[in-house]
Order: C-alpha cells, then structure tokens, then sequence
C-alpha cells in the first residue's frame, strides 16, 4: 500500500472526489495538482501563483445539458413569431401538409378552420386548455 | 424485469388498435405515456447528483434506465409508427429521439466492454489522479536524464529527451489510438528509444533502459486516460440531446393537447 495510486487512506493520499464541481487547474495543465485544491466556488486558495481552477466533468456536463435545454425553448419560443415567419424559418407547430381533402377544406383559414387554438396567442391556449 | 416492459408496451398497443376500430384517438394517452415514461428516465440523472439520499443502489437505478429506455423505443412506435414524421418540429423531435437512443445505445456497450479493456491493461488509476501520475513520471524521467548528464559529462540524451521524449511525457498522448486498439505508441516509443541508443556511450544505455521502463509506465496510463475519458464522454451527447428532447416532447405534448380542442 506504499503506491499513493492505490492506497485509499485519507492522510497518505490525494483525496480526489469526482462530484466536486471544481478541479485544480494545475491539474488541467497536467500537472500535480494542490494538495488544498480549489474551493468550493472554483477559487484558488494559492495567493503567490494562483491557478484557474477547471470545472469538472460532471459540473460541465450539467452546464451544457442545462444550455442546450434553455436554447431548445428559446428556438422553439422564436419560431412561433411573426419575426421567424418572416425570415422562412419553419414553425415550431408545423405539424406537416395536410392531406389533399382537408388542405382544400381549410384552403381558406388555414389551421384555425378547425383548431381554435391556432393563432390565438398564448392567453388563447390557455382559455382552450381550461 | 423486461417481460414488464414488453407486456406493457404490447398491451398499450393491443389498446391503441382497439381504440382506433372504436373510431376513438389514442394519440393523446400513447403520447402521455411515452412522456411520463421519458421524464422516469430523466430521474436517472437526477439520482446521480443526490448519492446522499437514501434511494437505492445506483445499478439498479441504471438497470431500470436502460430497460425503460429500450421500452421508449416501444413506446414512441406505438406512438408515432415507423414512418418519419413530414413536419419540421416533429422532425426535430423524432431526430432527438434517435440520437438519445443511439448515443445510450453506444453508451451502454462502451459501459460494458471498456472496464474489460482497462482491466486487461493494469494498473487501473483514479482518473482524477492521472495528471499528478503524468507529473511523477515527467519528474522520473527528468530526473534520469540528470543523472545521466551529470554521470557522463554529456548530454547527448538530455538534448534527444528534450528534441523528441519530452513531448511524450508532457500530456496524455496516442489518445485516439489507444481507443481503437492500435500499437502506434509502443512503434513510437520503440522507434525513438532505438534511433538515440547507438549515439550513447555504455553508462548512458543504461539511463536508456530506465527511460524505456517510463516509456511503458507511461503508455499504460495513457491507455487508462483514453478509455476512461471515453468512458465519460459519450454522455456530453446523450445528456444535452436527453434535455433537448424533453423541452421538445413536453412543447409537442402541449401542443398536441391545445390543438386536439
């Protein structure tokens, strides 16, 4: 158990635990890290020749699923306007053409020939839904 | 477990069918379904990050994951048939379902094959202390050429290890061939290694054999970087395709609900 790669006492090895949400940013550059390491709020406790602490893996991760679902409703948001119609982007309630007979009998009204909810807003929707 | 799943899914079909000769729409219970089900699969994630709490152990959460997953893909049949959907929104949406499942899919058999590959290279290390093990051998073999510079009275070693070798130790390296299983860093090693040793005097090969011995320590660690980054990578696709979906399935959900008034 001399190996600091395998032992797992505490006081004999780096205690690295993967659900921190900051890692020692000398450690990003392939180095050995602080024994400290950063703190809870990704600052280095270093004052002579502080490191940028890295986010890790799992904090990344969160981040980027979080972004990525915020951009989806933002996309789907915008392509409800008039701005994103304007521009040729397809509607984020574009369910398709319709077939042949019912695109004749709403060649007039369009969707709302026979959806109430079509181009009522979103107070419409809600007094459809109730 | 999958004998649920399956039954499941069988009987929602057998009730849609049903439905359907009824002259009733079952779009909007299938489609409910396939939500709920998709949102109990997002619970896996949300187990990851609360280990204090007491909800059971983390395989059979992973158990649950994969096999409903693969009823989702039930489940969305069931719900939307096989053809690929003609509107842009509900293609987006049938897009994200398949990338989720794909990237799971793969995700799931580097989980199985993978610890199998690092268990067969050794020396397993904590991929978090993997930059303070590159660190040690950079040191290591810093270190040996010094004492070789200083045992010799040259540095025809120091020069090459700084020309060539240091390169090596200063990062993981050969990350893409280690993943595929090529022996392009051994070649590399050996093919460096064997074009200094004939320049070197007989106390310097002796160094030589020491930077060798680091070399392999080296590599093996780098073939525990590759597979373990792999290991963890794959979900950079499938949980922000996973959380895209889910806006897109509950504005599609909503949708479907407001219009079928």
């Amino acid at each position: 158990m001399d190996d600091p790669r395998i032992t797992s006492r505490s006081d004999r090895s780096p205690y690295e635990r993967p659900n921190l949400g900051w890692r020692c940013g000398r450690a990003a550059r392939w180095d050995r890290p602080c024994a400290a390491g950063p703190g809870p709020d990704g600052s280095c406790p270093h004052r002579d020749g502080p490191c940028r602490p890295r986010r890790a893996h799992r904090r990344r991760l969160g981040l980027l699923s979080l972004g990525v679902a915020l951009w989806t409703l933002a996309m789907v948001v915008f392509l409800m306007t008039d701005l994103a119609d304007r521009a040729g982007l397809p509607s984020s309630l574009d369910a398709g053409p319709l077939s042949p007979a019912h695109a004749i009998a709403t060649a007039d009204l369009g969707c709302a020939a026979c959806h109430q909810a079509d181009g009522a807003g979103l107070s419409g929707w809600v007094s459809v839904a109730m | 477990m999958w004998g649920v799943a399956a039954g499941a899914v069988g009987a929602l079909a057998l009730w849609r069918l049903h439905a359907l000769g009824s002259g009733r729409n079952p779009d909007v219970v299938t489609g409910g379904w396939l939500l709920l089900s998709v949102l109990a699969l997002a619970l896996y994630g949300a187990r990851r990050r609360l280990r204090v709490l007491p909800l059971g152990p983390a395989s059979a959460w992973l158990a649950l994951h994969v096999i409903g997953g693969v009823a989702c893909v039930g489940l969305y049949l069931v719900h939307a048939g096989l053809a690929w959907p003609s509107g842009a929104a509900d293609q987006a949406l049938a897009a994200l379902f398949l990338v989720v499942f794909v990237s799971g899919t793969v995700g799931h058999l580097l989980q199985a094959l993978l610890p199998i590959r690092l268990t067969r290279a050794g020396d397993e290390i904590i991929y978090e202390r993997i930059p303070a093990e590159i660190a040690r051998l950079r040191a290591q073999a810093e270190s040996t050429i010094v004492e070789a510079a200083s045992a010799c009275g040259h540095d025809t070693l120091g020069t090459y290890y700084a020309q060539s070798l240091a390169w090596y130790f200063d990062r993981p390296r050969f990350t893409l061939q280690h993943v595929l299983g090529t022996a392009a860093a051994q070649a590399w090693e050996a093919r460096k290694l064997a074009a200094v040793e004939r320049l070197l005097d007989p106390r310097e090969r002796a160094s030589l054999a020491g930077l060798a011995h680091l070399c392999r320590a080296k590599r093996a660690v780098d073939v525990q970087y590759a597979l373990q980054t792999l290991l963890r990578r794959w979900t950079y696709l499938h949980a922000p395709a996973a959380a895209a979906f889910l806006v897109m399935a509950a504005w599609h959900s909503m949708a479907a609900f407001v219009y079928s008034r």
